[in-house]
């Protein structure tokens, strides 16, 4: 059989050229013409010559660091990367970050020269897991998908642990990572390092689809899809691999046709179970509903607030979303575990760890589970959260509810609504306004509480994490602001001191707990604020932020608004927690001299201000006088409503 | 046997329960008449003592500096439990405190501790003013 050799294009060629070092005077040769010159090593395989090749070329050494050394060959009038870019266009891709690398380099420049560097708009990352980072942040602000540009296999591997927090917190974003499918156009070392067989398989475990389109009408198709995919509940991240070669390619002939994007309905849970979740909120005298990421959308919040006043049950809100407001009465957050206690009929929406709600394991040698609830208790689910893969075991303890309903909760909500209004019986009228006034006192008390408690040690040193958040809510409180970023390691002071009452007001946190969120994620938020000329406020733990610091560089070219106060305790707050757990119960070291060790962020401790200011951020601090903050926040706020960021680091108390 | 699992719990929780009942009406009241529930002369040095000793020995890592609580560990201050109450709850903590045994915290040092949180006065008015300050629109 006569094997064909097809002619040498501009890519093969390249591929093809080997300059053998300088003393051999730089002389070009193809990797055919060297096969026809020498005969075959014993074991190469045929028409290569193993010995040439292992000689790294001039190109392979320069062309991730200079100039390169050979012609570029013939020009491309209309690469397929063009056609690519109009496809993200088409799905309303606003932003795609990208720490640029050569894989996507076609379509790095067709956004900037074809696209006009708008939808989608390149933003400038410094790390993958920044920019994954951002997409997570600025999609549960704003809804909308953003797209992230990742260089082979090792951006793929700097975006996993952010793919991972996106994942579990049912984000959508979209990976669009380059890649060299044909090992015989590689052209160097690198382009082998930078490819995989099968780049998807990376992140298959935290993406909920992948593909590797082989020609641009499977692009086309497969982009639309992923965007489909990612955006239907369950919500997630998605990847698309796009071999470099593909992208840049000329175009031959007509372009391939761009299929419309069809936004599916979403799962609801099934009317006859919800019939009978109404039937037993009705009856019950002790409900509690318990709402985690439940609120999708800016309708999710009014909808829970229509329920639980129809039956005057009081929520307990997780926050994994803002569900409910802080303001209304039927707030009893602070009353959680008292209410599980004592409920009857608990209906846990899009809560993550239902088994967590309602089980305690003590963390002490052997400890067995005890419940938090009645032993009668009737616990419902309503959610999509268990539609997720095996590996990853973020799936949460088997609940083992005495109702599970598959679908979305924000959209099962309305349903609901009218079965409880259909089930409800005038004659409890008395009843639910003597809820309702029940419900009105405890709320007042326990903000009330807050406040005497957050003036406990007002003047402390360091400064006392309650009195930082007070001075914050202070200072933004006429403004129309936005937190994002989470709140429990600052003991959710936020929640008990500030008003949160609209939709957009939280963001939740990470989803897995993964380091390196907060700090990008804020960015990714404010971004999506500012359209709206909100005030974006992260309050930001140190620890966090020095796994991405570039983040505020990111924030600051890009001109995004954003104050960001640092909750500067000057450790992994948490493990020092921990490591003094550890020290207690094998009873011995248990001093900060010991337990600051591979804790503490101290000596030197970092100046945050000055890191700040050297990527050009206004910046003050650090603050060790909590007298001396609020002028600091004004000054800030200034800045930031002037449209650039502002960074203050609090010296403060750990939580 | 979760049942059997769960009675003993319950026992568990009742007694821990009934020492945080007693916590918050030591708490209550202890604001009130501070000096005379501290127990005993108070000297400047033992207050130092214990505030050093409630650092160094982490208990601020999850109570705050000044025993004013956080999402952590609840308050303290003022207005600590009871002496007694105090020596039990910490060798015999609820739920995620850890155990403070003799071996790595005396007795002495305990009482150091609660001398230290027995000195720490309620908030002034002025404070409760200021944190009110941004309260409800």
């Amino acid at each position: 059989m006569t094997k064909k050799r097809a002619p040498i294009d501009r890519r093969q060629f390249l591929s093809g050229v080997a300059v053998v070092g300088a003393g051999a005077g730089l002389t070009p040769i193809t990797r055919d013409a060297a096969a026809q010159e020498q005969p075959p090593m014993p074991g190469a395989p045929p028409h290569v010559d193993a010995g040439k090749l292992s000689v790294p070329s001039t190109r392979t050494l320069t062309s991730e660091s200079g100039a390169l050394a050979v012609d570029e060959g013939p020009f491309v009038d209309h690469p397929n990367s063009d056609f690519m870019v109009d496809v993200l266009n088409g799905l309303e891709m606003e932003y795609i970050a990208t720490t640029p690398g050569s894989t996507f380099r076609a379509i790095h420049e067709s956004i900037i020269n074809h696209g006009g560097n708008r939808k989608p708009e390149l933003l400038t990352c410094l790390h993958e897991e920044i920019g994954v980072a951002m997409a997570h942040g600025y999609s549960k602000v704003n809804g909308k998908m953003m797209g992230v540009l990742c260089h082979g296999t090792v951006g793929l591997q700097h975006a996993a642990m952010a793919v991972y927090n996106a994942w579990c917190d049912h984000v959508p974003l979209m990976i669009i990572a380059g890649n060299h499918v044909d090992a015989s156009r590689r052209s160097n070392w690198v382009n082998w390092a930078h490819s995989a067989q099968d780049a998807g398989a990376l992140l298959r475990d935290c993406t909920k689809w992948d593909d590797a389109p082989t020609s641009l009408g499977h692009f086309a198709l497969s982009a639309v899809r992923a965007h489909t995919v990612a955006m239907t509940p369950p919500m997630a991240p998605v990847v698309l691999v796009v071999d470099a070669d593909l992208q840049e390619e000329a175009l031959r002939g007509k372009p391939p046709y761009i299929p419309r994007s069809v936004a599916p309905t979403i799962p609801q849970g099934d009317g006859s179970a919800l019939e009978q979740v109404a039937q037993w909120l009705v009856a019950a005298n002790k409900p509690v509903i318990v709402a985690d990421r439940l609120a999708r959308t800016s309708q999710g919040m009014g909808l829970l607030v229509e329920l639980a006043e129809v039956l005057q049950v009081p929520v307990v809100d997780l926050r994994s979303r803002l569900n409910f407001p802080t303001t209304h009465y039927l707030n009893q957050t602070a009353s959680s575990a008292s209410l599980l206690r004592e409920a009857d009929v608990v209906l846990a929406l899009e809560v993550v760890d239902a088994w967590g709600l309602t089980h305690r394991i003590p963390d002490r040698p052997h400890a067995e589970p005890h419940a938090l609830t009645r032993d009668d208790v009737k616990l419902i689910t309503i959610g999509l959260a268990d539609h997720g893969k095996a590996n990853y075991q973020d799936f949460q303890r088997y609940a083992e509810p005495a109702l599970a309903i598959a679908g979305d909760g924000e959209e099962s909500l309305p349903y609901l609504i009218e079965s409880v209004r259909r089930a409800l019986p005038k004659h409890r009228a008395p009843a639910l306004r003597e809820r309702r006034e029940s419900f009105k006192r405890a709320h007042a008390q326990a903000r009330e509480q807050s406040l005497q408690d957050a003036a406990r040690g007002w003047d402390a040193n360091p400064i006392s994490v309650a009195r930082m958040c007070a001075e914050v809510w202070q200072a933004i409180r006429e403004e129309d602001w936005a937190l994002v970023s989470d709140s429990n390691f600052q003991s959710e002071w936020q929640f008990r001191l500030w008003d949160f009452d609209k939709p957009y007001q939280f963001i939740g946190g990470s989803g897995a707990a993964g380091l390196g969120y907060n700090a990008p994620a804020a960015v990714g938020a404010a971004l999506a604020h500012r359209a709206h000329g909100r005030l974006a406020v992260n309050i930001q733990g140190d620890g966090d932020l020095m796994f991405v610091p570039g983040a505020l560089w990111t924030a600051a070219h890009h001109r995004i608004p954003l104050l960001t106060v640092v909750h500067n305790n000057r450790a992994y707050f948490q493990e020092v927690m921990h490591v003094q757990r550890m020290a207690n119960r094998h009873q011995r070291g248990v001093t900060w001299d010991h337990v600051k060790i591979g804790t503490a962020i101290d000596d030197p401790a970092i100046d945050f201000s000055k890191l700040a200011q050297s990527m050009g951020m206004w910046a003050a601090g650090p603050i060790l006088d909590a007298k001396d903050l609020m002028p600091a926040l004004q000054q800030a706020i200034k800045v930031v409503k002037g449209g650039a960021p502002a960074l203050i680091d609090v010296v403060s108390q750990g939580r | 046997m979760r049942r059997v699992q769960r009675g003993r719990e319950v026992v568990r929780l009742l007694f821990l329960e009934c020492l945080t009942a007693m916590c918050l009406v030591a708490g209550t009241v202890g604001e009130a008449d501070e000096p005379a529930r501290a127990g005993g002369v108070q000297s400047a040095s033992d207050v130092g003592r214990g505030r050093q000793l409630f650092k160094n020995y982490g208990c601020s890592s999850c109570h705050g500096t000044e025993g004013q609580g956080a999402s952590t560990g609840p308050k303290l201050a003022p207005g600590p439990l009871p002496l007694e109450a105090f020596l039990v709850v910490v060798r015999n903590p609820a739920n995620v405190m850890p155990p403070y045994s003799e071996k790595v915290l005396t007795e002495s040092e305990l009482r150091d501790i609660h001398t230290f949180l027995a000195s720490i006065t309620a908030p002034n008015p002025d404070q409760l003013r200021e944190v009110g300050r941004g309260r409800r629109r």
